[in-house]
């Protein structure tokens, strides 16, 4: 692979489910008529990025904005509706199940419920043994004594390969979930909301190993997250996702110093921190999250925008570039040209 | 602070314990606060520390095999533990109210939203339906919900959870309770709509004067959304204090690795001041600090339980190392 190529390079990716899953679902009464509709749930909706060898990049957003069907899609979970996903320089998204396997050694998950991700019938040895099986990597003995080093590495004592998964407490569970992402060697590990269910003093324990495994294995993460404050810790680059569209990436000391999208300048003064002890009301006690279902034309952000124009709700923005490694989508950047930084 | 006729809530030693097979489980052992009109006390803890039975004692909601076996609960001058569960009925929903955490499951589903609030009315202030379909509008508008006369008709699975959530609002302040006890009212709503959801509240209890307790996990909104703040581990109360003592000067080790444990306010990508290990069972719990086990400043003197102690006017610590940072 090319050194310069980015580890992951996705082109207008779009996912798509149906609401009605089958035929019987999609018939409604409607004035005395039966009528079939079929409804999709737009979750992912032309997404383009690329994760750079090394780099954590962060996928935030509120609930239903798509980044978890996002990074399930980029694992194989679910299939592309369109669009491509490239593992260096090879597509990956168009693959069936037997072409994926030698990619799904590369890339792994670690899921955000550390109780319903385990078995609980598998030993712990078996569940993190099984994907060097899977993947030949190891075998007999020799994955024995691997699972022990992964165990230790992940800061659990080997002598609690013999457990079952309800032994441990909610960040043990995610010490192992993190413990079977790494038992094939991925380079690209996706961390789906990994810490959103622990206790905050376990969730530093958790971002900790994160961080130093990270190091030891030089592992490139797409860390899912809602919570900025870990978001502003980890990551190197932000990419903020609204209503299954991506509305700005930029590097994480710039995003955060002053955001340029107005969506993400509404989430990021919605997060109480403790540099300040004053209350802040919000500025905007309307608007909700709108439903992926019926997407609103124009600007996803534009029944809720404060700056909103009479262009934003018939042209959606593009992504385009503002500064040096900043991306955003807005129509304000059209009027104000972009600047050096 | 001190003038009684605006004391709302006093608790004072609080013990619920619950009466397990496997032992008896002390969920909240010995707690005391107070809390005046117009004011919002937070009790921030993690999960299992008993912030949450805290809030079900003074409620008077603890079922068996739970019991409190000992305290007292001074609501406007009287002991609610000395209640019969009729006279706590007539509280309970009427002068003390509660919000829970989960809009989903806090409204009954097969009743419209304004039959769930004209029924408060209806019970707690004997207004006929009508009076009590007029103030369901007056409430559900004073919540942000747009065309509340519609909206009285509809089922909560066709409100969104931000909308529940001020749906629930709505018929606490439906009766204008003297004391609102809202736990993690925002725990399960997404930011943007949590900060809605805060800000309406906090207007609303200042507004009209009510006392109130928000129990949560997050300290960043105690720290922002509180006067004072009761910060609990394994069922007792750790530290006490303003929002800026206990924010600014956390004195108890644990208030001060949760603080130092939220990410962001540290370098970026250095490692995180991580808390070791974590809480202990609540069963059988040994005699001794409960932070024994996590503490880095523990000597021989903490085999003993400490007790909350004063360290500053009004800022309270349970711990024999205390030390003001």
């Amino acid at each position: 692979m090319n050194p310069t190529t980015p580890l992951l390079r996705i082109e207008n990716l779009e996912k798509h489910f149906p609401v009605q899953k089958n035929f019987f679902e999609q018939l409604q009464l409607h004035n005395g008529r039966i009528r079939r509709i079929r409804q999709l749930v737009h979750a992912v909706n032309g997404v383009s990025l690329t994760i750079d060898r090394g780099e954590t990049l962060a996928l935030v957003g509120e609930s239903g904005c798509g980044k978890s069907t996002l990074a399930k899609t980029i694992i194989g979970l679910h299939a592309p509706t369109s669009g491509t996903i490239w593992y260096g320089d090879e597509e990956i998204g168009g693959l069936n199940r037997s072409q994926r396997r030698r990619f799904q050694q590369r890339i792994q998950i670690v899921f955000q419920d550390p109780f319903s991700s385990l078995n609980p019938r598998k030993k712990v040895m078996e569940i993190v043994g099984r994907p060097m099986i899977v993947h030949g990597i190891a075998r007999g003995k020799a994955v024995e004594q691997k699972v022990l080093d992964l165990l230790a590495k992940v800061g659990l004592d080997p002598a609690y390969a013999t457990r079952y998964p309800h032994q441990f407490s909610g960040g043990q569970r995610q010490r192992i979930g993190i413990a079977r992402a790494l038992a094939c060697g991925p380079d690209l590990v996706i961390a789906d909301e990994p810490i959103s269910a622990l206790d905050v003093s376990i969730q530093a324990q958790i971002l900790n190993l994160m961080m130093d495994l990270q190091d030891e294995f030089s592992l490139t993460y797409l860390f899912v997250s809602h919570d900025l404050s870990v978001v502003k810790h980890i990551s190197t680059r932000v990419a903020v996702m609204y209503l299954g569209y991506i509305v700005e990436t930029a590097d994480t000391d710039k995003i955060f110093a002053g955001p340029n999208h107005p969506y993400t300048q509404l989430l990021f003064s919605a997060i109480p921190t403790l540099d300040d002890l004053e209350f802040k009301e919000t500025s905007a006690m309307e608007g909700e999250v709108p439903t992926p279902i019926d997407l609103p034309p124009g600007c996803p952000f534009h029944p809720r925008c404060p700056h909103v124009m009479a262009r934003c709700k018939t042209h959606r923005p593009a992504l385009r570039q503002i500064r040096s490694g900043w991306k955003s989508a807005c129509h304000l950047n059209d009027t104000a040209p972009a600047t050096a930084p | 602070m001190n003038d009684s006729a605006d004391r709302v809530l006093e608790v004072e030693n609080l013990k619920t314990h619950f009466f397990t097979r496997k032992g008896v489980v002390e969920a909240v052992a010995g707690v005391s606060f107070s809390l005046d009109r117009g004011r919002i006390l937070g009790l921030v803890g993690e999960s299992g520390a008993g912030k949450s039975i805290t809030g079900f004692s003074i409620l008077g909601l603890i079922d068996p095999p739970g019991r409190i076996v000992d305290g007292q609960i001074r609501f406007m001058g009287e002991n609610l533990l000395d209640k019969s569960e009729a006279q706590l009925e007539k509280i309970r929903g009427n002068r003390i109210s509660m919000v829970f955490q989960d809009p989903q499951t806090s409204l009954d589903p097969v009743f419209t939203v304004g039959y769930q609030i004209i029924e408060t009315l209806r019970i707690h202030r004997s207004m006929s339906t009508a009076e009590g379909r007029q103030r369901a509008v007056a409430l559900l508008r004073m919540v942000g919900i747009p065309s509340p006369e519609n909206r009285l008709d509809e089922y909560p699975h066709q409100f969104s959870g931000g909308m529940r959530q001020r749906v629930i609002i709505a018929i606490a302040m439906a009766t204008d309770p003297e004391l609102i006890i809202a736990d993690e009212p925002t725990t399960a709503l997404d930011v943007t709509i949590q900060a809605q959801v805060l800000t309406l509240m906090r207007r609303l209890v200042l507004d009209k004067g009510t006392a109130m307790i928000l129990i949560t996990h997050d300290i960043a909104l105690v720290g922002q959304f509180c006067d004072t703040i009761c910060v609990m581990y394994a069922g007792r109360l750790v530290e006490r204090g303003s929002k800026t003592q206990v924010i600014r000067t956390p004195s108890h080790p644990y208030t001060q690795g949760l603080i130092g444990s939220i990410p962001g306010s540290q370098s970026r990508r250095k490692r995180l001041q991580q808390i070791p290990g974590m809480m202990p069972n609540l069963v059988d719990m040994p005699e001794g600090c409960p932070f024994l086990d996590r503490c880095s400043l523990k000597d021989a003197e903490c085999t003993t339980r400490p007790h909350l102690a004063e360290i500053a006017p009004g800022h309270f610590v349970a711990c024999h190392r205390r030390r003001v940072p």
